[in-house]
C-alpha cells in the first residue's frame, strides 16, 4: 500500500527539499510563513518531520552548532529518494487536477 | 516552559529543539516563544505517557482516589452489632443492634465518637480514621 502525503506533510516535505543543504527546523518553519503567510508552530514542524523520516521520505542528521544557538547542534533534514519520488507523483495528480475546466456552452 | 519542555522531549532530539527557540528567540519570551513551546510540549510522544504519569499524581492527591466521603460501617463485637453512617469524617447517624440511636446520644470531638449509654449503659468510644474506617475497643458481652 502507497503511503500517502497529508495535506501539511507535503508542504514541509516541499519546503525541507527547497532548503537543500540548509533545512533545519528553524529554516523550514520560517519556509512555510514566508510561504504560507500564516503562522508556523515549531512543534507542528517537527511533529511532521519525525513523520516523514518514519516514512522514509526524509533523513536527519546533526549539523553545526553555533553561539546564536547556545552551542546546541542543529538536526539536518534531508528529502531522501522515496520522498522526491512522493513529491513528484502528488505533484502529477495536482498537473492533472488543475487542468482547465471545460466551459459550457 | 523549558523545564516542561526537557521533562516531555526526548533527550536524543531535545538538544536541536532548544537550539532552535534559542535561535528564534535568545532570552526574548513573547506569546510566539509559548505557542512554539506548547507546540513542541503537546507533539511529543512522550507526553501521552508523561501526560498519564502526571494525571494519575493529581488523583492520587485531590481526586477521588482519596477517603471515601460518605460510608457506611457495619461491625460487630460480642456485645451486638452496630452501624455508623459517616460523612466528611462526621457520624451522622448510628444503629445499636438494629435500633436507631436518638441524634442527642451523638457526641464527636475530633475523629472520636461517644455513643453514651452504648455500652451496657456506659459511653461507647469509637474512633473514626481519615483515612476511613473506624477503630474501638470490644464491648464485653452482657450475660442474660
Amino acid at each position: 500500500m502507497k503511503k500517502r502525503l497529508a495535506g501539511f506533510e507535503e508542504l514541509v516535505l516541499l519546503a525541507t527539499a527547497s532548503l537543500g543543504e540548509e533545512a533545519y527546523g528553524v529554516t523550514v518553519q520560517q519556509r512555510l510563513e514566508a510561504e504560507t503567510g500564516s503562522a508556523v508552530a515549531l512543534g507542528a514542524v517537527y511533529a511532521v518531520l519525525d513523520r516523514l523520516q518514519r516514512k522514509g521520505y526524509v533523513r536527519s542528521a546533526w549539523g553545526e552548532a553555533t553561539p546564536q544557538r547556545g552551542g546546541r547542534r542543529k538536526r539536518m533534514f534531508h528529502v531522501t529518494a522515496p520522498g522526491l519520488t512522493a513529491l513528484r507523483a502528488m505533484g502529477r495528480i495536482r498537473s492533472r487536477l488543475a487542468q482547465p475546466i471545460p466551459k459550457h456552452a | 516552559m523549558t523545564r516542561v519542555l526537557r521533562w516531555i522531549c526526548d533527550p536524543d532530539k531535545l538538544e536541536a529543539i532548544e537550539g532552535d527557540l534559542a535561535e528564534l528567540y535568545g532570552n526574548a519570551r513573547s506569546w510566539r516563544y509559548a505557542r512554539d513551546v506548547v507546540s513542541l510540549c503537546v507533539r511529543q510522544p512522550r507526553t501521552a505517557i508523561r501526560s498519564l504519569a502526571a494525571a494519575v499524581v493529581v488523583l492520587v492527591l485531590v481526586g477521588p482516589i482519596g477517603p471515601p466521603t460518605h460510608y457506611t460501617v457495619h461491625a460487630a463485637d460480642p456485645a451486638g452489632e452496630f452501624a455508623l453512617e459517616i460523612h466528611d469524617g462526621q457520624a451522622i447517624a448510628a444503629t445499636l443492634d438494629g435500633a436507631p440511636v436518638p441524634e442527642r446520644d451523638l457526641r464527636q470531638t475530633g475523629d472520636t465518637l461517644i455513643i453514651r449509654g452504648g455500652d451496657h449503659g456506659a459511653d461507647f468510644y469509637i474512633a473514626i480514621k481519615p483515612e476511613g474506617g473506624i477503630k474501638w475497643y470490644p464491648r464485653h458481652s452482657v450475660l442474660r
